[in-house]
């Protein structure tokens, strides 16, 4: 298993917003957690990532647990992922944006900068990020700031980046959160060619139509639990999902 | 005016070009420091004592005390690391007037008496020379996969670690390079004023440099450049208005604010529209829609083919 998580437990104060959930990823498997809002993924995907520790669980990638290791280290060990809330640097351009997670794959020191040995390796690291970004669809704009491009091209440059950091797991965090419809198809098509790649990918997602279409398996959570796990199939039918997830009107 | 009156002016405006690079950088993973003169300071004792109570000759002088205003910085570094915002600014605050405090109360480098005796050795070319080299410092940097890395700490410290970036060992690198550069100055003014007072090390001197910074704008390298150069030869320009010339010039500095809080120089998007009275200059660009790419995974950039991690 490529990431692990055991019996995890994260409070805040009296409130259990994580509760002894517990699901695996294996590699090259796209694994979903979907609930309701406030059922506790972000809480989940934060602790994840290294910038909150549980109170009790544990959470292995690759076989060591990541407890206690900066956020930078698990990005190092293979950990990529994209925020809800699309974070770019907002004064770096769409190249430098992904160039930057190529940092921690190269070496150049100060030393290499002033005397001029950094060259080969920077046109390496501008040719891999332009690559990146011709593949997610905006190569093209990869001069443009940020702020210029609309949000689903935000999102495909955050996607870009991502790879850049040569992920084992790619976690993405509601990727179609506030897109209108044709902007999430973009993002559900390329979340597919991932796929199609063998990314492994964990998702968290409120839009059902993407993690139907995309999951091998899918974790329901509410309230802090683990109310189901399955394939998309077995989900859709799960009458308790149903009742927590979906609505009864479904 | 002839070049005789000329020269100081030329010398301070030099001066303080190398001191708002050294900041500049400094500044660049998001970390304003006000202790850039007590920075320049270590520089100037550093060199002061080198040269009078050593013997050293100027060059080997300035290299050492840029040497230890780096290590100072690192210190800096390494104290405010897990600090942000307005505690930061204070730490580095507290930082400088604690260095100023140590040279009041330390006889062997002069105390509250100043340090004096320094040789003359700073002439116009040698201001030239430092900041030719704290302007190659600062592009080089500015430009490479570690200015990137700082600046992408600047923006977003959270999104930076989270795409492998060590905040602690950008900020360590940028309070070295900038210390090294700020100490440089600080050694090359020593020998041209030839007194150094803890006077020297306080706030209000390092006030003056985050004013060129915020001036010119702190995204490109120009802006601190540019703020450096126009507002130390502000005041002389302004010579002519006599007692009014630093109300015009706190005035000036205002107006900049309000209209441009990024400050006067910023990296613009590039598609931007540019309109002068209502005129169209340059028309904006439109943003190319997403092209549907079908190629495979770049491998190049993700190191192994994507997928055959499981056959690992």
């Amino acid at each position: 298993m490529l990431l692990e998580v055991t019996e995890l437990t994260k409070r805040f104060g009296g409130l259990i917003a994580v509760n002894a959930v517990s699901f695996a990823v294996a590699e090259r498997e796209v694994v979903s957690i979907v609930g309701p809002n406030g059922a506790g993924k972000t809480t989940l995907f934060n602790v994840i990532t290294g910038l909150l520790r549980p109170e009790a669980g544990d959470v292995r990638f690759d076989g060591r647990s990541t407890l206690g290791v900066a956020p930078h280290r698990l990005a190092t060990m293979g950990m990529g992922r994209t925020f809800q809330n699309i974070r770019l640097f907002a004064h770096l351009n769409a190249l430098e944006n992904v160039m930057i997670a190529r940092t921690a794959r190269t070496r150049a020191g100060v030393l290499d900068a002033l005397l001029w040995r950094d060259r080969a390796e920077r046109a390496r690291t501008v040719e891999q990020a332009e690559a990146l970004l011709d593949w997610v669809g905006v190569g093209a704009n990869r001069f443009r700031m940020p702020s210029e491009l609309p949000y689903g091209d935000q999102r495909r440059v955050e996607i870009a980046r991502a790879l850049a950091l040569e992920p084992r797991l790619l976690i993405l965090d509601e990727p179609t959160a506030g897109m209108v419809a044709r902007e999430a198809h973009g993002v559900i098509d390329l979340i597919g060619r991932l796929r199609d790649g063998g990314m492994t990918l964990l998702l968290i997602e409120h839009n059902m139509n993407v993690v139907m279409a995309a999951s091998d398996r899918i974790v329901v959570i509410n309230f802090g639990e683990r109310i189901a796990e399955g394939p998309p199939a077995e989900i859709r039918a799960d009458p308790r999902v149903i009742e927590a997830y979906l609505g009864v009107e479904e | 005016m002839t070049y005789a009156g000329l020269e100081p002016v030329l010398i301070f405006t030099l001066l303080n070009v190398v001191m708002v690079l050294g900041l500049y950088v400094t500044a660049m993973s998001g970390q304003l420091s006000m202790a850039t003169a007590a920075i320049a300071g270590v520089g100037g004792y550093a060199s002061a004592v080198l040269t009078v109570k050593f013997g050293w000759a100027f060059l080997p002088a300035i290299l050492m005390a840029s040497l230890l205003s780096a290590l100072v910085g690192v210190a800096l570094a390494l104290v405010t690391l897990k600090m942000r915002d307005f505690i930061l600014k204070l730490t580095t605050l507290a930082f400088g007037e604690a260095l100023a405090v140590l040279a009041f109360n330390w006889d062997y480098i002069g105390g509250a008496n100043s340090f004096t005796g320094i040789g003359l050795k700073t002439t116009i070319w040698t201001c030239v020379i430092a900041t030719s080299v704290a302007l190659y410092v600062a592009w080089r940097f500015d430009g490479s996969r570690l200015g990137f890395a700082a600046r992408a700490v600047r923006d977003d410290p959270i999104a930076a670690g989270a795409m492998g970036v060590s905040i602690a060992e950008v900020r360590g690198i940028t309070f070295a390079v900038g210390g090294a550069v700020v100490g440089m100055g600080g050694a090359v003014q020593g020998h041209y004023m030839l007194v150094i007072s803890p006077h020297e090390l306080g706030f209000f001197i390092s006030l003056n440099f985050i004013i060129f910074l915020l001036f010119g704008g702190l995204q490109t390298l120009w802006g601190p450049l540019f703020g450096a150069i126009l507002l130390t030869a502000l005041p002389e320009m302004l010579r002519f208005t006599s007692e009014y010339r630093l109300i015009l010039y706190g005035l000036i500095i205002t107006l900049v604010v309000l209209l441009r809080p990024n400050g006067m120089l910023t990296r613009v998007p590039t598609g931007r529209e540019w309109r002068l009275f209502g005129y169209v200059l340059t028309p904006a660009r439109p943003i190319a829609p997403p092209s549907a790419g079908v190629k495979p995974l770049p491998v190049a950039a993700t190191g192994r083919p994507v997928g055959q991690a499981a056959a690992q």
